[in-house]
C-alpha cells in the first residue's frame, strides 16, 4: 500500500500564533492521496481543508506541532536536528558583547581628550569583527534549514502544484497571460531554446514603444483628430515667424510624428535591418539642421544645403512606406519560408514599389489591407512634410525634441520588455493553452486577466500549472467561483488530465456533488480533523459518521413530484461549527450529534475501520448503519434547538 | 388559476448600460444587460430565477425594485405603475436581502441601530417601543434577543443573513427580493436560513423573488422558476413541471450541469456545453442561445429570434425547437462542436460527457 501513496499526512496538528493567543488549527489529520488518484477533501468552512493543503506544500504561516507529511517517502516538514548548543549559545551572545562592551569603549578613546583615537577605532572594528564571527556561525548552525527550504521550492512547481479558488487573485493583473506562464516555465527550467539572439530581442523591445504610438495614433479617432488639428496649428503659426516655433503643441506634433514614421519602418518584422538603418534618419536630420543652423546669417545658403538631404529622405520614405506593406503582402501570398533564396530574390525585387505593384493583385487583398495602404498614402506625406519642417526648426527646438523623446521612450521601453518573448518560447505557451482546451490560444495569450472570463482564468491557471508537469495537484476549491456549465467543463478538463498524464489530484471543496462528480476517494473533515474516509461509494451511498450523513441529508435534493408532499422543511444539522479554540475532551462534533453520549463527551473517537478501506471516526458506528434512521433522529434533534439562534451550547 | 393575484407584472422591461469609451467620445456600445423581459409575479408566490452569472438576473431584481431606472418597458406594482410610485411607498412595500451579509452591512453600528433604521426613516419613534420591536424581529428570524447590543462581525454569515433578513421584515413588506440570500453559506447553513424563509413566508404571506444560480436551492423554495440566458427569460414554469420536463435546450444543459451527491445508477448523464456565455455588449443574432445549442439549426436559430410562448398550460418556453417532455439532448454531436459558430476562432471542441 505504501508504495503507491504519493502524498501521506499522519497526525498532523498545527496553531496559529496570533495576538490573542493560539489558535489550533489542525487538531488530528490523516490523509493519504495515492499516485493517479483523484482524492477530495470535503468540509464546511472553517475545517481546516486549505490550511492541510498550505501545510503539506510548506506555504502555510502556522507552526506544526507534531505529525509528518511525507511526499513519495520525502518528509515535508523540517525538523530542526541537535545543535552543538555552545555554538549557539555564542552566536547568540556575540552581537551583545560587541554593542555593549567594545563599541561604548570604542568611542571613548575618540574622544577629542583621548590621546590615542587609533586604539579606539581599533576596538570599534574588533567589535564588528565579533558581529561578523556570530554571523558566520548561524550561517554554519542555520545550513539544514536552508538546504530544506532549497528543496521544498523544488518540490513546489515540478513535483506538487497548487490552483486556488479565486483565479484572478492568483493571477496577476499587470502581466498577459503570455508572460506569466512563460515566468513559471522560466523559473523551473522547462524552457526550450530560444530561436532568437538576446540583442535580437533587444531591439525588438527597443523599436515596439514606436510601434505603440503609431498604432495609438491610428486606432484612436479622436487622437488622430488631435493631432491632426495641431499640425495644422503648427503649420499656420511657423508660417507667421520663427517665436512661435518652439510651443509646446509644435513640440509634441513633432515629436509624435517623428516617432511614428519611426515605427512605420518597424512594422514589418522580417527585414529588421532595413528598420534599424532608418532609425538612423532622424539622427541625420539632426546633424543637418544642426549644422546649418551653425551660422544663422547664411539662412539662403543654409536652404540649398538642405535641398539634398529632403529630397533624399522625401524618395527613401515614399519608396520605404510602400514597399513594406507590399513586400509584407507578398509575404503572406506566396508563404515562402525566410530561408529560402527565391524569397530574397523576390523581396529585393519588391523593395521597389512599382515593380511590386505590378505583381500584387489588388483584387485579392482583404480588405484590411487595403484599407492600411490606402491610409498610409496621406500619412507618409505628412511625415515627409513633417521632417521639412524639422530641418528649419532652431537648435534648441531640436534639443528639447530628442530630451523628450528620451523620456517618454524609456519607460515604454522598460514596459516592452515584459512585453516581448521569445517565438519558439510563445509557441510553447500556446501549446499549453491549447491543452486545456482554450479557444483561439493564439489570441489569448496577449491578453490580461482581467479580458478574460471566469472559466478561461481557470483554464489559464490549470495551464500555468500544467507547463510543469507535476506529479500532484492540489485544487482549492477550483469551480466555487464558477457557473454549473462552466464548473462541468473545468471538472471535465481535470478528469481528462489524470487520464492523459497520471497526475494525482487533492480536490479541496465544500461541495459534494463536485466530489461525486470527479474524486475516487474523500475524506470529510470537522473542525480541524479528519472525521471520515473511504472510497466514493462507500462515502456517498454508505457513510458511517453522523456529520456525514447530516451534511449528506441537508443538500437541497431535486426529487419529483409524486414523491414530494407540498413543500417540506430542509432537515438541517443543528447548531454550528465550533470555534477552533473550544476545548473538546471528546468528539468534537457530539454538541451537533443526536447520539452523543458520555463517552462520547470524554473520549475522543479513533479511526475505526468499518469496511475495507472505510474508516469513520466515531463510537456509534453500530448505530449508523442505516442512513435514514440517522435522518431522521437529526431532524427529531434539531427540534432541540429551536430558539437558540443557531449558537453552539457545550453540553 | 382563479385565485391569484397579480402583484408586479413586467412589460418588456429592458436595461442597457452605455460603454463609453472615453472623456469626450460619444456612447459607444450598450451592454444589453435586460433585454425585453416579461413576467408576472402573484401574491403569496415565490418566483426563482435562475441563470449563469452576467445573465442579468441580479439587474432584473434592482429594476423591480426600482433601485436603478429602467431603460424602457413598464413595471406594475399592484395596478401602480412603479414610475409613479413614490421612492418611500416603494421601500416600505418592497425590501431586498442582499448576497454578502457582511458586504450590506454597516460594521461601526449595532444590530439594534440597523435594524431600526428603515423604521426611523419611516417614522417611527426611538424608545422602548422601538427596542421591543427590534426585539421580536430578532427573535422571529431565530435569534436571541439580547443580540441587538452586537456588532455585525460578531456573528457568523449564517447569523449575519438572519440580521439582514430581520433588516428587511422590519417595515412589514408585502414583497422581499432575495438575491442570492445562500450562496455565500455553508450547505448546512444554508438549510437552516432556507427553512427559515419558509416558516416566515408561511406566517407572514410573503411574496418572493428568489435569485440564484443555484439549481437545488431554487427547486426546494420556490414556485415558478424563470431560467434567463443573456438578459432573457428563455423558459418559465411551475418548478415540478420545469424540473421534470424542461423544454428549452439550456434549462436541459443547465438541469444535467448540477453536481449530484450520488453515485452508480442515480447520476445523470451530463451534457458540457461548450463555450462560454457570449458578451451581453454584443449578443449574438436570432436566439441567443445558438452559439452554444446542440440542436440549432442554421437559417433559423441564427436569423429567427424566438418569442416566449405556451407549450403547456403555465409552461412558457422561447425556442424554436422545445424538447417533448422526455425528450433527451444529443450528448455526441459526431465531432461537430454543439452550436452554430460563424468565426472558426470560437469553436471549442466537443467534449464527451
Amino acid at each position: 500500500m505504501s508504495e503507491d501513496s504519493l502524498l501521506k499526512i499522519q497526525n498532523l496538528k498545527v496553531h496559529f500564533d496570533t495576538l490573542e493567543g493560539p489558535v489550533e488549527a489542525l487538531h488530528d489529520v490523516n490523509l493519504e492521496v495515492k499516485k493517479g488518484q483523484i482524492m477530495g477533501v470535503v468540509g464546511e468552512s472553517g475545517c481546516g481543508k486549505s490550511v492541510t493543503s498550505l501545510t503539506s506544500i510548506g506555504l502555510a504561516t502556522c507552526i506544526v506541532d507534531e505529525g509528518s507529511i511525507k511526499y513519495d517517502g520525502k518528509e515535508m516538514i523540517f525538523h530542526e536536528s541537535d545543535k552543538n548548543n555552545s555554538l549557539v549559545f555564542l552566536s547568540k551572545i556575540l552581537p551583545y558583547i560587541a554593542v555593549l562592551i567594545f563599541f561604548p569603549v570604542g568611542f571613548v578613546y575618540l574622544m577629542p581628550f583621548m590621546n590615542d583615537p587609533l586604539l579606539g577605532f581599533q576596538i570599534i572594528m574588533l567589535g564588528f569583527g565579533l558581529i561578523i564571527i556570530s554571523l558566520i556561525i548561524k550561517y554554519f548552525i542555520h545550513s539544514d534549514l536552508r538546504e530544506h527550504g532549497k528543496f521544498m521550492r523544488f518540490i513546489r512547481g515540478n513535483e506538487i502544484s497548487m490552483i486556488f479558488q479565486e483565479p484572478m487573485t492568483a493571477l496577476n493583473p499587470l502581466y498577459t497571460v503570455e508572460k506569466q506562464i512563460y515566468e513559471v516555465m522560466k523559473t523551473h527550467n522547462r524552457l526550450v531554446d530560444s530561436r532568437l539572439s538576446q540583442y535580437d530581442r533587444i531591439f525588438s523591445s527597443l523599436k515596439s514603444p514606436f510601434r505603440f504610438m503609431y498604432n495609438w495614433i491610428l486606432s484612436d479617432r479622436f487622437s488622430s483628430i488631435f493631432f491632426s488639428i495641431l499640425l495644422l496649428t503648427y503649420l499656420l503659426t511657423s508660417c507667421m515667424g520663427p517665436n512661435l516655433i518652439s510651443s509646446w503643441g509644435t513640440r509634441f506634433v513633432v515629436i509624435f510624428y517623428a516617432s511614428a514614421e519611426v515605427s512605420i519602418s518597424c512594422t514589418n518584422y522580417t527585414d529588421e535591418l532595413i528598420s534599424y538603418c532608418f532609425l538612423l534618419i532622424p539622427f541625420g536630420i539632426l546633424r543637418a539642421s544642426i549644422k546649418s543652423s551653425m551660422d544663422r546669417k547664411e539662412d539662403f545658403r543654409k536652404m540649398l544645403v538642405s535641398i539634398p538631404y529632403v529630397s533624399v529622405i522625401l524618395l527613401l520614405i515614399l519608396w520605404y512606406d510602400s514597399s513594406l506593406f507590399l513586400g509584407d503582402l507578398w509575404h503572406e501570398e506566396l508563404e515562402i519560408s525566410d530561408n529560402n533564396w527565391v524569397h530574397s530574390a523576390f523581396m529585393i525585387a519588391f523593395y521597389f514599389p512599382i515593380i511590386s505593384s505590378l505583381f500584387v493583385d489588388f483584387s485579392r487583398l482583404e480588405e484590411v489591407h487595403r484599407f492600411l495602404i490606402i491610409r498610409s498614402i496621406p500619412f507618409t506625406f505628412t511625415l515627409a512634410l513633417t521632417y521639412a519642417i524639422l530641418l528649419w526648426t532652431p537648435n534648441q527646438v531640436v534639443g528639447t525634441i530628442v530630451a523628450l523623446v528620451m523620456v517618454i521612450s524609456i519607460p515604454c521601453m522598460i514596459l516592452i520588455d515584459y512585453l516581448q518573448l521569445d517565438p519558439a518560447h510563445r509557441g510553447q505557451v500556446v501549446k499549453i493553452l491549447e491543452d486545456v482546451q482554450i479557444p483561439n490560444p493564439g489570441a489569448v495569450i496577449t491578453m490580461y486577466p482581467h479580458e478574460l472570463s471566469g472559466g478561461m482564468r481557470q483554464r489559464v491557471m490549470i495551464a500555468m500549472m500544467m507547463s510543469c508537469e507535476p506529479k500532484l495537484l492540489i485544487a482549492d476549491e477550483p469551480t466555487t467561483a464558477l457557473d454549473v456549465t462552466i464548473q462541468a467543463q473545468i471538472l471535465h478538463l481535470m478528469r481528462d488530465l489524470r487520464d492523459r498524464k497520471g497526475t494525482s489530484i487533492m480536490l479541496i471543496t465544500h461541495d459534494l456533488g463536485v466530489i461525486a462528480e470527479l474524486c475516487d476517494s474523500v475524506s470529510v473533515m470537522y473542525a480541524g480533523s479528519v472525521v471520515e474516509t473511504g472510497t466514493i461509494e462507500d462515502i456517498l451511498a454508505n457513510p458511517r459518521m453522523p456529520y456525514t450523513i447530516g451534511l449528506l441529508h441537508s443538500i437541497p435534493k431535486i426529487v419529483h413530484s409524486d414523491e414530494r408532499e407540498g413543500r417540506t422543511s430542509l432537515p438541517i444539522i443543528p447548531g454550528q461549527v465550533p470555534d477552533p479554540n473550544t476545548h473538546f475532551d471528546g468528539c468534537r462534533f457530539h454538541p451537533r450529534c443526536p447520539f452523543a453520549d458520555d463517552l462520547c463527551r470524554s473520549i475522543r473517537p479513533e479511526m475505526i475501520e468499518v469496511s475495507e478501506g472505510h474508516y469513520a471516526a466515531c463510537h456509534h458506528t453500530d448505530l449508523t448503519i442505516i442512513s435514514e434512521d440517522v435522518e431522521s433522529s437529526f431532524d427529531i434533534f434539531s427540534k432541540e434547538f429551536e430558539g437558540v439562534g443557531g449558537e453552539v451550547i457545550v453540553r | 388559476m382563479s385565485d391569484r393575484e397579480i402583484l408586479i407584472e413586467l412589460n418588456e422591461v429592458k436595461k442597457w448600460f452605455p460603454i463609453k469609451s472615453g472623456l469626450l467620445s460619444p456612447v459607444k456600445n450598450f451592454v444589453h444587460a435586460v433585454d425585453g423581459v416579461s413576467l408576472v409575479v402573484d401574491k403569496g408566490e415565490t418566483l426563482g430565477i435562475v441563470g449563469e452569472s452576467g445573465c442579468g438576473k441580479t439587474t432584473l431584481g434592482r429594476l423591480i425594485l426600482s433601485l436603478i431606472p429602467i431603460t424602457s418597458g413598464s413595471i406594475i406594482y399592484d395596478g401602480v405603475e412603479l414610475r409613479k410610485m413614490k421612492n418611500k411607498d416603494i421601500r416600505r412595500k418592497m425590501q431586498i436581502v442582499f448576497q454578502d451579509p457582511g458586504g450590506s452591512m454597516n460594521p461601526r453600528m449595532t444590530v439594534r441601530s440597523i435594524i431600526s433604521e428603515p423604521l426611523i426613516v419611516n417614522g417611527y419613534s426611538d424608545g422602548a417601543e422601538m427596542t421591543k420591536k427590534v426585539g421580536n424581529l430578532l427573535e422571529s428570524v431565530g435569534l436571541k434577543r439580547n443580540h441587538m447590543t452586537r456588532f455585525p462581525h460578531e456573528f457568523s454569515g449564517g447569523q449575519k443573513q438572519r440580521v439582514a433578513l430581520a433588516r428587511a421584515l422590519a417595515l412589514e413588506p408585502e414583497f422581499i427580493l432575495l438575491d442570492e440570500p445562500t450562496s455565500a453559506l455553508d450547505v448546512s447553513v444554508q438549510a437552516q436560513v432556507l427553512n427559515l424563509l419558509d416558516e416566515i413566508q408561511r406566517e407572514r404571506g410573503l411574496t418572493f423573488v428568489f435569485i440564484t444560480h443555484s439549481l437545488n436551492v431554487v427547486h426546494h423554495i420556490s414556485d415558478r422558476v424563470a431560467v434567463m440566458y443573456l438578459g432573457k427569460i428563455v423558459e418559465l414554469a411551475e418548478t415540478d413541471n420545469l424540473f421534470e420536463s424542461p423544454a428549452h435546450p439550456y434549462t436541459h444543459a443547465l438541469l444535467s450541469a448540477i453536481p449530484e451527491p450520488t453515485v452508480g445508477q442515480d447520476r445523470n448523464e451530463r451534457i458540457v456545453l461548450s463555450g462560454d456565455v457570449p458578451s451581453p455588449a454584443d449578443p449574438p443574432s436570432g436566439c441567443r442561445f445558438h452559439t452554444r445549442c446542440p440542436i440549432a439549426k442554421i437559417g433559423v436559430c441564427d436569423v429567427d429570434e424566438p418569442e416566449l410562448v405556451n407549450i403547456d398550460s403555465g409552461h412558457k418556453v422561447a425556442c424554436h425547437f422545445p424538447l417533448a417532455p422526455g425528450e433527451k439532448l444529443p450528448l455526441i454531436n459526431n465531432g461537430i462542436p454543439y452550436g452554430i459558430h460563424p468565426q472558426s476562432s470560437t469553436n471549442a471542441s466537443v467534449q464527451e460527457p
